[in-house]
C-alpha cells in the first residue's frame, strides 16, 4: 500500500479533529470565558459570592456525545462513498476520538483549574468528572455513546428502530447508576440514592468499561454496514 | 492502468427479495459501458457491489482482478457517482470537492477547472444548489477522482442539454487522455449511444444482454422510403417504432434483416440504418418478454 494511501485514515482524522478543534472547541473556550468574566463581573458589582461556570461543566460531556454523533452519523458514509474502507474509517473514528476525549479530558481540567484560580474556596466544582481519572472516563463514555448511536442511525437508516436504539444507548449512559446503586443498597441495605449526575466513585471504572462496550457497538454496526441505494 | 470487473453467481437480497441474482459478468479494461435497465431493474445495487458501497449476500466480486470488499488500494480507485451525488448538505462546495481528496488519485487542481468551466459556485452551500447545478457537482467530482474505473449513476438528472453535452465531452476527453474504464448507468440511452463500446441490459435483476454496440445496432434495422414500398419489406417483421412524414415512412424492426430481404429492400429503394439502440432497449425489456 502506497504512503499517501496509507497515511490517509489519518489525515481524515486530522481534519475530523481540527474541523471540531475550530468550532466546538473554540465556543467552549469563548463560553468559559464568558462565564467567567460575568461571575467575575456580578462578584464586583454585587454581593454575588457564587460561580455560574459550574453550570457550564455538566453540558461539557453533552456536547461530546453530540461531536460523536454527528461527526460519525454525517462523516461515515462521506468517506465510504470517495472510496475509503469501513475499517480504515473505523480507526480513523478512533483516532479522531481519541483526540477529541483528550480534548475533552483538558477541558474539564481547565474547568477545575480555573475555579481554583478564580473562584473562592467552597463554591467550586465539586461533581463527578473534576478528579482526572473521572474527566477521562467520563469524556471517552459520553463520546462513546454519541459515536455509538450514529453508528447504529447510520447502519439503520435514521428512523424508527434506529432512534430507538440510540435513545437507548443515551439512556443506558444517563441512568448507567442506576443499577449500581441497586445493587450497593440490595448488598449493604438500606435505600438507594439516585443523583444526576452521580458522585459515585464506581463510576469511574463503569464508564471505562462502558465506553469500551460502546466502541464495540460502533464496530459491529459498521464493519459490513451497506451505503442506501438512495441519499437520505 | 484501468481495471477489469468480474462478478462471478453474484446474489443480492433485500429481505426476501432478489434485488440481483445469479449475475455473472465480466467486463474488460479501458472500455465505456452503457449500463441499461428499466426502473428498478437493478443497475443502481449493481454498480453498489462493484464500488463496494454494499457487499453481495452470495457470490465473488472481483475489481482489477483482486476481492473488492474492504480492499483500501482497489476501492481508492474506484469511483461511483450517483444522482444527485453523495455530499454533506451543509458542506460548501469547494470542502465538497475537497472531500474528494480522500482518495490519493483525486485532482483537485482539475476538479476546480472543472468547478470554473461549469460555473460552480463555491461559496454556495451544497443544499443551495439546483438539482442541476448538484448533478454538476458531482460529475466534476467524478472525473476528478481520477478513478481506474469510474462509474456515472443517473449523473445528468437535472443537468440541462448544453451542460450534458460538456459533461460527455469531457467524460470522451479525459478517458481518450487516461485509459480507464468508465460505466454510464443512464436512461437517455440516445444521447450516449455513441460514446458507448459495449452495452449491459439489466432486466429485472438480471443480466439480459451483454453486447458490444455494433452487435446490438444489427439485431434489428431501419427502414426508410416510400410508405407502400416500406410496408411491403416490413410486412412480417417484429415492428418496433414507426414515423411518417408525407409519403416517406421509417420503420424500426427487431429482426436481423436477411440477404433477400436486403436485396428486396434496395430494389425498392429503401434505405437500411442501424436500429436504434433505445428502440430496441424498450424492445428486449418490453413486459412479457423474457430474455427476447
Amino acid at each position: 500500500m502506497s504512503t499517501p494511501l496509507a497515511q490517509r485514515k489519518y489525515r481524515f482524522a486530522m481534519q475530523l479533529s481540527s474541523e471540531v478543534g475550530m468550532t466546538f472547541g473554540l465556543w467552549i473556550l469563548m463560553s468559559l470565558a464568558v462565564v467567567h468574566a460575568v461571575t467575575a463581573a456580578a462578584r464586583a458589582l454585587t454581593p454575588f459570592e457564587g460561580d455560574f461556570s459550574h453550570y457550564l461543566f455538566p453540558v461539557l460531556p453533552l456536547i461530546l456525545a453530540a461531536v460523536g454523533w454527528v461527526h460519525l452519523y454525517r462523516s461515515f458514509p462521506l468517506a465510504v462513498t470517495a472510496g475509503m474502507t469501513r475499517k480504515e474509517f473505523l480507526t480513523a473514528y478512533a483516532v479522531f476520538g481519541a483526540i477529541v476525549v483528550a480534548g475533552g479530558f483538558a477541558f474539564m481540567q481547565l474547568f477545575v483549574i480555573l475555579q481554583d484560580l478564580l473562584v473562592p474556596a467552597g463554591a467550586g466544582i465539586d461533581a463527578y468528572g473534576a478528579d482526572p481519572l473521572e474527566s477521562l472516563t467520563r469524556s471517552a463514555v459520553y463520546f462513546a455513546a454519541g459515536a455509538a448511536a450514529g453508528a447504529l442511525m447510520a447502519r439503520f437508516g435514521g428512523r424508527g428502530l434506529s432512534g430507538l436504539l440510540a435513545g437507548l444507548v443515551f439512556g443506558a449512559v444517563l441512568l448507567r447508576q442506576v443499577p449500581l446503586e441497586l445493587a450497593r443498597s440490595e448488598y449493604f441495605g438500606g435505600s438507594a440514592v439516585l443523583e444526576l449526575p452521580s458522585e459515585e466513585a464506581l463510576l469511574a471504572p463503569l464508564d471505562a468499561v462502558l465506553a469500551a462496550l460502546l466502541a464495540l457497538v460502533v464496530w459491529a454496526a459498521l464493519a459490513k454496514a451497506p451505503i442506501p441505494n438512495s441519499r437520505r | 492502468m484501468s481495471f477489469t470487473v468480474n462478478l462471478r453467481d453474484v446474489t443480492l437480497k433485500y429481505g426476501d427479495s432478489d434485488a440481483l441474482a445469479d449475475v455473472d459478468l465480466t467486463l474488460e479494461a479501458g472500455k465505456i459501458y452503457g449500463l441499461l435497465g428499466r426502473n428498478g431493474a437493478g443497475k443502481t445495487s449493481l454498480l453498489s457491489l462493484i464500488a463496494a458501497f454494499r457487499k453481495p449476500t452470495t457470490g465473488q466480486i472481483l475489481v482489477g482482478g483482486e476481492p473488492v470488499w474492504e480492499n483500501a488500494p482497489i476501492v481508492s480507485r474506484v469511483a461511483l457517482i450517483r444522482e444527485g451525488g453523495d455530499f454533506d448538505d451543509s458542506d460548501y462546495v469547494k470542502a465538497a470537492i475537497e472531500t474528494g481528496q480522500i482518495r490519493p488519485g483525486f485532482d483537485t487542481d482539475y476538479a476546480y477547472k472543472l468547478a470554473d468551466r461549469f460555473e460552480l459556485p463555491l461559496k454556495k452551500r451544497v443544499r443551495e444548489l439546483s438539482r442541476g447545478k448538484r448533478s454538476t457537482l458531482a460529475a466534476v467530482c467524478g472525473l476528478a477522482a481520477r478513478a481506474e474505473l469510474t462509474m456515472f449513476d443517473e449523473v445528468h438528472l437535472g443537468m440541462d442539454a448544453p451542460t450534458r453535452d460538456a459533461f460527455y465531452k469531457e467524460l470522451l476527453a479525459e478517458y481518450m487522455d487516461r485509459q480507464h474504464t468508465v460505466i454510464l448507468s443512464t436512461h437517455l440511452i440516445d444521447e450516449v449511444a455513441n460514446y458507448l463500446e459495449e452495452v449491459v441490459i439489466v432486466d429485472r435483476g438480471r443480466i439480459l444482454r451483454h453486447e458490444d454496440v455494433e452487435t446490438f445496432q444489427g439485431m434489428g434495422a431501419t427502414l426508410t422510403g416510400q410508405a407502400d414500398a416500406v410496408d411491403a419489406v416490413a410486412a412480417g417483421l417484429e415492428v418496433l417504432a414507426e414515423q411518417r412524414l408525407g409519403g416517406t415512412k421509417s420503420v424500426t424492426v427487431a429482426t436481423r434483416l436477411d440477404a433477400p430481404t436486403r436485396e428486396r429492400a434496395a430494389a425498392a429503394g429503401i434505405e437500411i440504418g442501424p436500429v436504434g439502440l433505445q428502440d430496441l432497449f424498450i424492445h428486449l425489456t418490453e413486459p412479457g418478454k423474457n430474455g427476447a
